[in-house]
């Protein structure tokens, strides 16, 4: 009986706890795409669809190496709005990392087969947003559900991080 | 055949010269309007972001800027990134920061001073009256004539200065600057051609060449219409009378100076009629 009564204390502290710490609801924010468009996340999520969203720039390079894996992902999950935000003037240890010109990110990126639409290609000119969502290395992505939250972020994407973010996509 | 594409290519790549994408907002880092009303404000606003839009250089004759957002986009924009100003922030700085946040390469700060529509002309006028003052009715500013001038009758400017700065929101450096202007607000076609006039001359002043790719681009002046040829005038004379009541007051101070001195030499006979201000001639 006391060890039951025990149990059902812990079972209520951890549902409080859990009720307590909702997960983290996502920055909004204003970027140019590729296309030379305002793009503005709060109106992204209006569609009601999933978001997974990637940091890279050209002198990153597990950044360029993760692109095919994240262009298989884009085209076996259709139902999510994927989008990729190049970062240019990046500083690090007071040194600012420069962006080539678009024309050249766009070239790079075809080169490896990126499929992207130039709407889907994000331009975050002075590394506003890369400093909003505190990225400290690159790449980094994430994936946010249609309501907004952040449901998990992913570092390096290689073979076996694919295959989480599949089953993360899966349990959405 | 594939070489002499890709060569093609290139070169488009290399000649291709972007245009900038500037923003412009007088209000975005302090209060840079005064005495003027907001439909004015908004005329001007209009004026500058279509001169700024329509400034063509070089020899393809390429548009210089892109005009980010206006107005309620730009407020829209500041809003998604819950933008809040850094406190303390200098003029240079605050338009950096603003134009970091916006992704836009140049911020336009635009001054517009209104005429001072002072109580001295609304006061004093034979218009006014106590039930006016009362009211606190418009104030009326007067042409040389003495008349009403048609467009500060009804509690709008009918001349503001202005001047623009553009700033390098990657740097936060001024890129070029353009002083106090006077425009006249009576004939729109007029105004606009000053505003345009005001756009190249930035243009121009670009000595470090940020902005300017190509030689510098000639203005199209247009005569100034009757109205505007008025207030101009006017603005000419009081400049005048301000410049003839300075070497008033320089005329009369050495005056005062050489008879104080002739007076101090009398060796304490009958007055001259000097000021003695003190001065002791050996």
């Amino acid at each position: 009986m006391k060890n039951f009564q025990m149990r059902y204390l812990i079972i209520s502290i951890l549902f409080l706890l859990s009720a307590s710490y909702p997960q983290q609801k996502v920055d909004s924010f204003f970027v140019y795409d590729f296309d030379d468009k305002p793009f503005y996340l709060s109106e992204e999520l209006k569609k009601d669809k999933p978001i997974f969203l990637n940091f890279f720039a050209t002198w990153c390079g597990p950044c360029l190496k993760e692109l095919p894996l994240i262009e298989e992902l884009k085209n076996n999950n259709p139902e999510i709005s994927f989008f990729i935000i190049h970062v240019d003037n990046l500083s690090q240890n007071n040194i600012l990392l420069e962006e080539p010109s678009r024309e050249k990110v766009l070239a790079i990126l075809r080169d490896r087969s990126i499929t992207f639409k130039e709407t889907n290609l994000l331009y975050d000119k002075y590394a506003v947003i890369a400093k909003k969502y505190s990225i400290k290395n690159l790449p980094q992505s994430f994936l946010i559900s249609q309501s907004g939250q952040i449901l998990s972020d992913y570092k390096i994407i290689d073979s076996n991080t694919k295959n989480k973010i599949q089953k993360d996509i899966d349990r959405l | 055949m594939k070489r002499y594409f890709i060569f093609i290519l290139f070169l488009g790549v290399l000649f291709a010269q972007s245009t900038f994408k500037v923003a412009l907002d007088p209000n975005a880092t302090g209060k840079n309007t005064s005495n003027i009303d907001s439909a004015t404000e908004k005329a001007l606003r209009d004026a500058m972001e279509n001169a700024l839009v329509n400034l063509k250089a070089g020899r393809k004759n390429k548009r210089v800027f892109t005009v980010a957002a206006r107005g309620d986009d730009l407020k829209k924009q500041l809003e998604e990134q819950n933008f809040q100003l850094t406190s303390g922030c200098t003029p240079r700085e605050c338009a950096a920061e603003i134009g970091k946040i916006l992704n836009i390469d140049y911020m336009l700060i635009p001054t517009m001073r209104g005429e001072d529509l002072s109580e001295r002309s609304f006061l004093n006028s034979p218009a006014a009256n106590v039930n006016d003052v009362r009211k606190k009715a418009p104030p009326i500013t007067f042409t040389a004539k003495g008349d009403p001038t048609p467009s500060s009758a009804n509690g709008k400017p009918s001349k503001v200065f202005v001047s623009f700065k553009l700033i390098d929101v990657q740097t936060g450096e001024l890129v070029g600057s353009v002083g106090d202007k006077l425009i006249p607000l009576c004939n729109v076609q007029y105004r606009n051609n000053l505003i345009n006039g005001m756009i190249i001359d930035l243009y121009n002043s670009d000595q470090e060449e940020l902005i300017r790719t190509a030689k510098e681009v000639k203005k199209i002046k247009l005569k100034p219409p009757p109205c505007a040829k008025e207030i101009l005038s006017l603005e000419e004379l009081e400049e005048e009378k301000s410049s003839n009541n300075m070497l008033l007051i320089t005329v009369g101070l050495l005056l005062l100076v050489v008879a104080a001195a002739g007076g101090g030499g009398g060796g304490g006979g009958a007055p001259t009629g000097g000021v003695d201000i003190g001065i002791d001639i050996p």
